[in-house]
């Protein structure tokens, strides 16, 4: 990559070849105003507010344009910034953009722009024609009215989420953005995602649950990991009082670089399960509230019977506790150790050509395992050969039950860089898979701290015991008469009412901190975000006396 | 081709047709069968005979005898008194300045036609390949397979050949340009979208001399080294889909298309592809992405398409005309070409007058004639003898010209100097009585249908456009609308990406500025 | 499946996607892409049904609307407006009774407003489906319509 000499606003600078003359401004601190211009997309130069003078002939759009060794740039003559302004008065007359009742009023890009340029007064008379919205999806809103046609939703959902749900239909003056075949959003083959709000530089796309609940400058931005799953991707949570206003990509991360999934992203926040908020025994069929003492003396009372159950969805802290206190009667509820052994880390699915994807639903689980995917082999980058992996099926040609695995594997191995990505597998296909030597695993871990569970040594058994400790967030389980049942958990459902005799809340979605490992054996810090309910026991208080019994 | 003593040719295209030239053909050959006369008289379709506004045509061989408005029932006397009998039949006869418009009331001395790209049409039969071969047809290609193709670039530079699209781009530099730059594979790319309002000159081509087309293609070809071209037509012109596809298909047989042309090393073939309703497809790199099977969305240049065009491949895209300029000026040499026309815009130019003439059609001259020369000569004037009052040049993305301008030579670089355009070379002609208002506004409802809806400019600013011409002509206009077009295109001419809301600006201001008392009376 | 067979006279590459939708219009008889051709055409050509959807409604010569036997195009671009392409639609709209982008009960006459078709030779110019019809004048449009009613 060879180096040119740029001249920007009479200041010069050295950059790489195929860099743009938005990215060789930011450098030099300049910067240049912009709407569909987002970091991490490829670049439209649609929206045209980021023109520049770059030497003779029409202006150049600075996110677009690739500087050129001795071009001189100038990114605000009269001319320029006129026309930055006639730009976003025709974007404001377009369609509805009256400020004052909409959600995204204080954290609008289009709004702020408005702001910079002075603008007073509508030139254009906006909003002549009225377009419907669409509150069809359960946690997004869309409204086309407020909508600039930036594209940054289409291209997100395509580049990044991998979905290509949304695309613009219609030309010129009609265009509009539509999910699938003109689908409600709803009924189209959206994941919930989420990415397509998290770029919306307006309030076309809304978070519904997070509408006018706040603004940015008024929550807290708290830089976090998910804890959905083993990948582990970066959080940005939007916090106001003690309240999770939304969940956003962190950008920054490494791993997901700003990509979620609805596990992570709107599942938890939409939780409906009733919360259990102080300890509870269960006492002649009826249930009374006992404090921390009188729940762990009872544990106390049976630590020689017990055994203990874990989800691999806890905090190692929490984890080490349990398998401390309770030694080799310590054991995961799922399964744990790979049916073959990893080989590959998430860097291995940018530069792979074919991925062969065995058992599990990416649309699913795992989400953005899915788009790393999904985004590489829909613009037909690579192959996807899908054996048995659910609605993964519908992208690709090549899908085959268990049955046909050895034709599956003939077509993977027509690939130079192949990848297996899997998590469980049933008896004698990870015999089958784990001798292709030209290939790399994948493993995806069952629960978001398997890994955890692995290097404590605790494995997976199903519960015998009379005396039993359930611990997690899924629980279900069978009761046997005689049994005595101990559950730690957030939620309080009704099964567990009916089959507990001693429940113990613990912290939720975000509401702890705590050390997880992720499926490349990194180890990540979740902070806690939220505080629960006075009565809920923290990870530290649980460790701590669970030490002591 | 059996020696028959005449020749009756019938012109078969959009415009013929649409007068009935099918039923007229059936009758004709139907009485000439009646009189026995199938083994003497040959008719012969062919595309245009150069005549429009007449109905359906006829021009019987070798008297050149020219026949207008011919309706089915006028074949039995056509065929008795003319084809056995020799006499004319004087009332159906189009008079002879008519089909050589030549008025000599009017000032300087007229000049023929000059036919190099429609040299044909009318005259062969355009689906029989043999024909176009009798008339030196491919000799062109042949000469080119016997230089190298850095030869064939030279001679095209020399001729100083400018592309007919409207750009009026240097050929042989944007030629030698894909050769130079380096890719996999490289595509010529014919761009017959004609969609420009007023202009139908490609189809006439397409439809009269397909094999000329096919022939600059594959020059171009060789002398770039592109293996494939693909030849993009408008979905809507069925028949030169058909024509072409046809002569293809023929060509292919005769070995002029494929492997190893005419024995040479040279390998290429041509696919044609239609479009689907969208006049932003003329513009190449929309087209480009159009070909790609994508939205005909235009791409930001740089890079150019010679550089990165098609599936990211150098790309010489070239217009209809231009390029069926090219076997004339590889056959008859560049300093032939260079004896038409002007100095820095050599050749001649394939005009549309239409509008409120009496002759509307087209013609083939050379550039540098004077716009008066076209519509007064070759369009024969106003019709009812009205006044003249504004021409629109070029298309919609043209210039209103007005009556002080009639004498501007036409070519790329005289129009410039009064900020006009030839672009496509169409020619619209509004009388004193036509309402410049209302040709606006129609010109606006036209970029406002066709803007691709890509940069924010173009789509919000047709459409504010359109609503402030709708206003005017509702007699809800301010006069601060005027002046308000005028910015407003300007910010377009500007702002836009492509040049289809770049060119906006040349409609709206000519108009406004030329023929502001127009409007004057719409406005409060 | 008729249709497979329309699929299966085009290679599976992207760049066919115009010419397919071109073909699966064609196939229906009133005149229109159904969702159905909009799928067929994804899965065929490995393209996500937004995308397709995207380039079909891009282009004028598609409709995602049943539409007539009879597509009718009337030019409005400004050589036909020029000399009256208004009055013509005028005719047509009282004749069949229609507006601009309706159909006709008995579902034989749609009416579209086209931009130019490059036939200003003959404006005020119109097309039917693939024929041109031009010089018009309202008479001459009654009486094509008429005859195109009886069947003729």
């Amino acid at each position: 990559m060879g180096k040119v000499r740029v001249k920007i606003d009479g200041k010069e600078i050295e950059v790489e070849e195929g860099k743009t003359i938005l990215e060789a401004a930011k450098a030099l601190g300049i910067e240049i105003p912009t709407l569909c211009y987002h970091e991490k997309l490829l670049p439209y130069g649609a929206c045209r507010m980021c023109l520049v003078e770059a030497g003779p002939g029409a202006p150049k759009p600075a996110c677009a344009t690739y500087v050129t060794d001795g071009m001189e740039v100038k990114t605000s003559t009269p001319e320029v910034e006129e026309i930055r302004k006639t730009v976003l008065q025709l974007l404001f007359g377009e369609r509805n953009h009256y400020c004052m009742y909409c959600e995204s009023s204080g954290d609008c890009e289009l709004q702020k722009l408005g702001y910079k340029y002075g603008l007073d007064h509508f030139e254009f008379p906006p909003y002549e024609e009225k377009y419907p919205l669409d509150i069809s999806h359960p946690y997004i809103l869309f409204d086309q009215n407020r909508c600039v046609l930036c594209r940054r939703c289409a291209r997100a959902c395509a580049e990044l989420g991998g979905h290509f749900v949304l695309e613009v239909k219609n030309r010129g003056y009609q265009s509009l953005i539509a999910a699938d075949l003109n689908s409600q959003f709803a009924q189209s083959s959206c994941v919930s995602c989420g990415l397509c709000v998290q770029v919306c530089p307006t309030g076309a796309l809304v978070d519904k649950r997070a509408a006018y609940l706040g603004r940015k400058e008024q929550a807290e931005v708290i830089k976090t990991v998910c804890d959905r799953c083993p990948v582990g991707c970066g959080l940005e949570v939007y916090r106001r009082a003690n309240f999770i206003l939304k969940v956003y990509g962190d950008w920054d991360s490494p791993v997901n670089q700003g990509v979620l999934c609805k596990n992570g992203r709107y599942l938890p926040l939409y939780e409906e399960r009733p919360r259990l908020n102080f300890p509870k025994l269960k006492e002649s069929g009826a249930w009374t509230r006992v404090s921390p003492d009188m729940a762990f003396k009872v544990i106390s009372e049976k630590k020689g019977s017990a055994s203990v159950y874990l989800e691999g969805s806890l905090p190692w802290e929490l984890l080490k506790a349990f398998k401390e206190a309770f030694e080799d009667r310590t054991f995961a509820l799922n399964p744990v150790s790979p049916p073959i052994p990893p080989s590959a880390v998430l860097k291995d699915l940018e530069e792979a050509d074919t991925y062969i994807v065995v058992g599990v639903d990416l649309n699913e689980r795992y989400g953005v395992v899915g788009s790393m995917i999904k985004r590489r082999v829909i613009p037909q980058n690579a192959r996807l050969i899908a054996v048995e992996a659910g609605s993964l099926s519908g992208i690709t040609d090549f899908s085959y039950e268990y049955k046909d695995l050895d034709t599956a594997l003939g077509e993977a191995r027509k690939g130079n860089r192949i990848v297996v990505v899997y998590s469980g597998l049933p008896e004698g296909i990870s015999e089958r898979l784990r001798v292709e030597s030209s290939f790399k695993f994948l493993f995806l871990p069952f629960e978001a701290n398997t890994m955890a569970l692995k290097e404590l040594g605790i494995e997976h058994r199903a519960p015998v015991e009379k005396v039993k400790i359930f611990v997690g967030e899924n629980l279900s389980f069978t009761r046997s008469p005689g049994d005595f049942i101990v559950v730690f958990t957030p939620y309080e459902t009704g099964e567990l009412r009916e089959k507990a005799d001693l429940l113990i809340p613990i912290p939720g979605y975000l509401e702890d901190e705590g050390t997880f490992v992720t499926l490349e054996g990194r180890r990540v810090h979740r902070q806690k975000v939220i505080t629960p309910a006075e009565g809920v026991l923290t990870v530290e208080e649980v460790s701590s006396r669970l030490e002591k019994i | 081709m059996r020696l028959a003593r005449s020749h009756v040719l019938i012109s078969i295209d959009i415009e013929s047709v649409a007068s009935g030239a099918w039923e007229v053909l059936r009758r004709l050959k139907q009485e000439i069968d009646n009189q026995g006369l199938s083994e003497e008289v040959r008719v012969l379709e062919t595309g245009t005979l150069g005549v429009s506004g007449r109905g359906v045509v006829l021009v019987v061989y070798p008297e050149r005898v020219y026949y207008g408005n011919v309706r089915p029932e006028d074949c039995p006397r056509i065929v008795e008194e003319h084809l056995l009998k020799g006499r004319p039949v004087r009332e159906l006869m189009i008079p002879e300045e008519l089909i050589r418009p030549v008025s000599r009331d009017l000032l300087g001395p007229m000049r023929e036609q000059k036919r190099v790209v429609l040299e044909n049409s009318g005259v062969i039969d355009p689906e029989k390949i043999e024909e176009y071969i009798a008339r030196n047809g491919y000799a062109a290609l042949e000469k080119a397979l016997s230089l190298t193709p850095e030869e064939v670039i030279a001679e095209i530079k020399k001729s100083g050949l400018r592309g007919r699209g409207g750009a009026g781009f240097p050929t042989g530099i944007k030629w030698e340009s894909a050769r130079k730059a380096s890719g996999q594979e490289k595509f010529i790319i014919c761009n017959a979208d004609e969609g420009e309002p007023g202009t139908f000159k490609d189809r006439l081509i397409l439809e009269g001399d397909p094999h000329k087309l096919i022939e600059g293609i594959l020059i171009a070809g060789y002398a770039v080294g592109a293996k494939k071209g693909y030849l993009y037509i408008r979905g809507e012109y069925a028949l030169s889909l058909h024509r072409m596809r046809k002569a293809i298909e023929d060509a292919r047989k005769l070995g002029l298309l494929g492997e190893n042309i005419l024995g040479s090393s040279f390998s290429f073939d041509l696919e044609v592809k239609e479009g689907a309703g969208a006049y932003v497809c003329g513009e190449e790199t929309a087209l480009m992405d159009s070909l790609e099977g994508k939205r005909g969305n235009p791409r930001i240049k740089p890079p150019y398409p010679t550089v990165v065009g098609l599936f990211g491949m150098p790309t010489v895209i070239n217009n209809v005309e231009t390029l069926a300029n090219i076997p004339p000026i590889i056959y008859k040499g560049a300093d032939w070409f260079r004896s038409l026309g002007t100095e820095s815009c050599p050749g001649t130019k394939v005009f549309t007058i239409l509008g409120e003439v009496n002759f509307p059609g087209l013609v083939e001259v050379e550039m540098g004639t004077t716009l008066f020369e076209i519509i007064f000569g070759y369009g024969g004037g106003i019709k009812g003898g009205k006044k003249f009052k504004a021409a629109l040049v070029g298309g919609a993305a043209g210039v209103f010209l007005p009556e002080s301008l009639l004498g501007v030579r036409m070519d790329f670089d005289n129009l410039k100097q009064y900020k006009a355009v030839l672009g496509s070379g169409a020619i619209l002609v509004a009388s004193e009585e036509a309402s410049l208002p209302k040709m606006l506004h129609s010109v606006l409802q036209f970029f406002r249908h066709e803007s691709c809806g890509q940069c924010s400019p173009c789509r919000a600013g047709t459409k504010e456009l359109y609503r402030i011409s709708t206003r005017l002509l509702e007699g809800r206009g301010k006069v601060e609308d005027l002046d308000a077009m005028i910015k407003l295109s300007e910010s377009l001419w500007y702002s836009s990406l492509c040049p289809l809301g770049q060119s906006l600006i040349m409609p709206v201001k000519s108009v406004l500025e030329n023929f502001r008392e127009e409007f004057l009376p719409l406005v409060q | 499946m008729e249709k497979v067979r329309i699929l299966k006279r085009f290679e599976p590459k992207r760049e066919n996607l115009i010419s397919l939708l071109h073909a699966l219009q064609r196939s229906n008889a009133e005149n229109y892409l159904k969702e159905e051709d909009l799928k067929l055409a994804a899965n065929y050509l490995s393209l996500p049904f937004s995308y397709v959807l995207s380039v079909a409604t891009f282009y004028s010569m598609f409709s995602l609307k049943p539409r007539g036997k009879y597509v009718i195009r009337i030019c409005e671009s400004p050589p036909c407006q020029l000399v009256g392409a208004e009055s013509i639609v005028d005719t047509v709209k009282e004749f069949l009774g229609i507006n601009v982008g309706e159909t006709t009960a008995d579902g034989l006459f749609t009416l579209e407003l086209s931009s130019c078709l490059g036939v200003c030779g003959v404006a005020p110019a119109m097309m039917i489906n693939e024929e041109v019809y031009g010089n018009l004048t309202p008479e001459k449009v009654r009486s094509v319509l008429n005859d195109l009613r009886r069947g003729k």
